[in-house]
């Protein structure tokens, strides 16, 4: 990986090279004298502009045209760059020098640096009388990768060209400080030209091949291990601005940049495009970058960032030219998730669009789905099949958008079809035409429903909802509750979800058992999390409990119920808190009748002895009369306090009896453990044969 | 004001604050021991019976020791209060969040032993040093431990309130840290005044 400001650091080091190689290759030029004089020069120490070279002997055997010229050097070093050559041997035995050209064809030359080093490489140089010059030094080795150099200069232009196979990553990270950081490894070839001016590098074009790279930074946020990958390069100067284009292909290995897991090996990778880097502003400028994972997404991605600031707090948009799912979701969505309630989904279908983020939210969106379903594996809720478009943001204001789904699910709750126009404010999606979506065997209609700052974490849902009626015999086998009749309706004229919570202000109203049960101040917190929270007050309204106690197999009972459980808390759809009481209603004229069996089981859960009707003549009456029923429970603390109609001397009437024979059943427990009563319960109903 | 008027005043003001002054102390005891129970069980171990606690060998320690006339009189005000309830753990919620953490833990348990996860000092969990989970397993890591902690928060709060006292849940919180290092594997990393330190 080579930064702008490594090039820049080469470029400076390439001018003194520059500098170094044109005087000393040029020393026979300098010190030419008659034929047939061999010239020898010893200089201790030159020191300027930065290098320092020492121990340089230079010695020039000049015959007719041809001259043998050697020259060595203890050492070159740039301190300020801490770079130090030694042992710089250049022999040229063959030179040719006419009055056109100065040109060595065989020349050798060795040097010894830790990073670039030379044993026996060859070196061949001309220089012509127009001032042009060329020096090409084949078989040197960077990082132990075979390579060569040509360096080409006229007037104030100059161009170096390296080839390098297999150049080690690990070792050029003394020559590019900046790469070191990412402990890199693996090889590369590479093919870079580089031009420039006296002034400045003008471009840098090239390709890298690269086997087996891997990196990883202190924190290892950023990794990649094994990677081959194809690079290629251009960048440009235009005055303090660098335009590169590149285009990248990884085939394989794999990467991890923080929380992104890419694995080329199922699938090749690639990044292309236009960016460009000022060095003065140290703002990156993607123009755009494409990343396509070829059977998942390709986006686009343009931005302007100040590396200096915070990133992604200037705006970034991204043109989704399409996501495929499941993979679109598993690769590059789920590990942005993972804190979230959407962390663990099935998602199918298709998505394309447009985004724009600013300081990491979700400003605006435009969104063309088709045929995308959704499934929490905790099945919690789904949306199958949706298709059609969603947006906001202020470009879409005023603007139209419909979608739909063909089912969807809350928990067991299934719903059918549902058809949305939305129209786009501001930040809000508000639903343009009231509409119903299939529950069961009926339906709830949305009168009103606003999605308000979808992208962001202040998002919440408002709604205006009927529930139009279901049967509470479809409703009970969702549940699996006992069979039940009757209907279940309600009107909330505002719920509101954000969060996790859900709060529904309004009734919900169950017709069963020809009496009316209404469910107000129903609350849902946490809907989502491990332990969902559910509020609510019910009252009870003249429960037939003859249908009721045939329902639940407790033995028939015929009356009235009335009644209501307040305070009811569920936690994970279990009651942990509430005060319940049903009884029978104050001037209930009907008929008050108890069977044997019922008595037997509200006997069972007053934990009184089984079977009463085992002996005597009682057990030849099928049923008894009553003159009231009732029980009530205050269940904390796992504890449930009971009560009845009447307090008697040691416990509470649940059944105060009438007539003659008259049967009181009377409880005297008065603290019972709720686990150990709803078994009581359980097994009386479970106990009885289905009616 | 003679001597029996003052000494009454005072007794009564001394009943009187001690009337008002009656604290429902967190159960130590016991909540350590709901808590061993639920780390082994999550973790797969047999309980063992427990060794006889500070607290337990110092009350042997004063069987015989007379109280004075003031500890007498408080005894009989505040000896109700001071009784330390057991702590229940059987409530179906944490029997769920129970069984979650206790598949999870399975998984975990690798992480655990390669030092790429560790105990937080607030007892969740957390990842200490990615760069020993392979990359492809790392996102799969990562939501296993905010699953984890997640789990762990539900659970710390239910226990809290199945013994109807939501105001415990630091404590509960604090008692299962501690737990939770004890009953882990050695080698396991904890976290100790800021620092990873293994077990």
């Amino acid at each position: 990986m080579l930064y702008a400001h490594d090039y820049l650091k080469l470029s400076f080091g390439f001018r003194i090279i520059r500098l170094v190689i044109i005087y000393l290759l040029l020393t026979p030029l300098l010190f030419s004298k008659p034929l047939n004089t061999i010239t020898t020069l010893s200089i201790d120490k030159i020191e300027g502009n930065g290098l320092v070279l020492e121990g340089i002997t230079s010695t020039l055997d000049t015959s007719d045209i041809q001259f043998d010229y050697r020259l060595k050097i203890k050492s070159l070093s740039i301190p300020e760059k801490k770079l130090h050559i030694n042992n710089i041997n250049i022999k040229c035995e063959d030179g040719v020098f006419t009055l056109f050209e100065i040109k060595c064809s065989d020349g050798k030359i060795s040097f010894v640096h830790p990073v670039v080093s030379a044993k026996e490489a060859t070196i061949v140089f001309s220089r012509l009388n127009n001032g042009s010059l060329e020096v090409q030094i084949n078989n040197f080795e960077i990082s132990n990768g075979k390579s060569s150099v040509k360096i080409a200069t006229q007037n104030e232009h100059w161009k170096i060209e390296l080839d390098s196979k297999n150049i080690s990553l690990s070792g050029l990270q003394l020559l590019l400080p900046s790469i070191q950081k990412f402990s890199p490894d693996g090889r590369i070839n590479t093919h870079i030209v580089i031009k420039g001016n006296r002034e400045n590098i003008a471009s840098v074009n090239g390709n890298m091949e690269m086997k087996k790279i891997s990196f990883t930074n202190q924190e290892s946020t950023i990794v990649g291990e094994n990677i081959f990958s194809k690079l290629e390069f251009q960048s440009k100067r235009k005055t303090n601005t660098w335009a590169n284009n590149i285009s990248s292909t990884i085939h394989a290995g794999e990467i991890y940049v923080d929380p992104i897991f890419i694995d080329a090996e199922e699938s090749p990778k690639e990044i292309f495009g236009k960016f460009e880097w000022s060095q003065e502003t140290k703002n990156i400028t993607f123009s755009p970058i494409t990343f396509s994972d070829r059977d998942s997404i390709h986006i686009n991605v343009s931005t302007t960032q100040d590396l200096t600031e915070n990133i992604f707090a200037s705006p970034v948009f991204i043109d989704i030219q399409y996501a495929e799912f499941p993979k679109a979701y598993n690769r590059y969505l789920q590990p942005f998730l993972l804190h979230t309630n959407y962390s663990d989904l099935t998602v199918n279908g298709a998505v394309k669009g447009s985004l724009k983020i600013l300081d990491k939210e979700l400003e605006i969106a435009k969104l063309d789905i088709g045929h995308l379903t959704v499934k929490d594996n905790l099945n919690r809720f789904a949306l199958y099949d949706l298709n059609g478009e969603i947006a906001w943001g202020a470009p879409y204001d005023k603007k139209n958008y419909n979608f739909e789904f063909n089912a969807a699910n809350l928990y067991d709750l299934m719903f059918g079809k549902g058809a949305f126009e939305f129209s786009i404010t501001g930040d809000s999606l508000v639903l343009k035409e009231p509409t119903a979506v299939a529950i069961l065997d009926g339906e709830i209609r949305l009168e009103k429903l606003t999605i308000n700052h979808p992208g962001n974490e202040n998002r919440s849902i408002d709604m205006d909802v009927s529930l139009l009626p279901i049967s509470m015999q479809d409703l009970s086998a969702v549940f699996n509750w006992p069979k039940m009749s009757g209907t279940f309706s309600g009107y909330a004229p505002n719920i509101v979800y954000k969060n996790g919570n859900v709060d529904i202000q309004g009734a919900l109203l169950i017709r069963a058992f020809d009496g009316t049960t209404t469910i107000h101040n129903l609350q849902v917190k946490e809907l989502f999390s491990p332990l969902p929270k559910l509020f609510a007050d019910i009252q009870i309204k003249n429960l037939d409990l003859q249908p009721l106690t045939e329902t639940f197999s407790f033995g028939e009972i015929t009356g009235r119920l009335d009644g209501y459980i307040n305070e009811l808390q569920l936690l994970n759809w279990k009651p942990i808190h509430f005060d319940a009481w049903l009884g029978t209603p104050i001037n209930d004229s009907s008929r008050h009748r108890i069977s044997q069996t019922a008595v037997d089981n509200l006997t069972k859960v007053g934990n009184g002895a089984p079977n009463i009707f085992s002996k005597g003549f009682l057990r030849f009456l099928d049923s008894f009369g009553y003159d009231r029923i009732g029980i009530g429970c205050k269940l904390e603390n796992l504890i449930c306090s009971m009560r009845g109609v009447a307090n008697s001397d040691r416990g509470f009437y649940i059944v105060k009896g009438s007539g003659i024979p008259r049967i009181d059943i009377i409880g005297f427990t008065n603290e019972v453990s709720w686990p150990v009563l709803t078994e009581r319960l359980s097994r009386i109903i479970h106990a009885q044969p289905d009616n | 004001m003679n001597y029996k008027s003052i000494i009454s005043s005072v007794l009564y003001g001394f009943l009187l604050s001690a009337c008002v002054t009656i604290n429902i102390y967190f159960p130590a005891a016991a909540a350590e021991d709901a808590a061993r129970v639920i780390v082994r069980d999550v973790l797969n171990e047999e309980v063992q019976p427990k060794a006889e606690t500070k607290e337990e060998q110092s009350s042997s320690t004063v069987t015989n020791y007379t109280p004075t006339l003031a500890e007498f009189i408080l005894n009989i005000f505040l000896s109700p209060a001071y009784a330390e309830a057991d702590i229940n753990i059987n409530t179906p919620a944490i029997t769920a969040l129970r069984s979650n953490m206790k598949q999870r833990a399975a998984q975990l348990k690798t992480f655990y032993s390669s030092g790429a996860v560790g105990l937080t000092a607030n007892a969740d969990v957390q990842i200490r040093d990615q760069s020993l989970i392979p990359l492809k397993q790392r996102n799969t890591v990562k939501k296993l431990v905010a699953d984890e902690n997640r789990d762990r928060k539900a659970l710390y709060a239910e226990i809290a309130r199945a013994n109807d006292r939501p105001e415990w849940e630091a404590e509960i919180r604090a008692t299962f840290a501690r737990v939770w290092v004890e009953e882990v594997a050695a080698g396991t990393w904890y976290q100790a005044n800021g620092s990873w330190v293994q077990k």
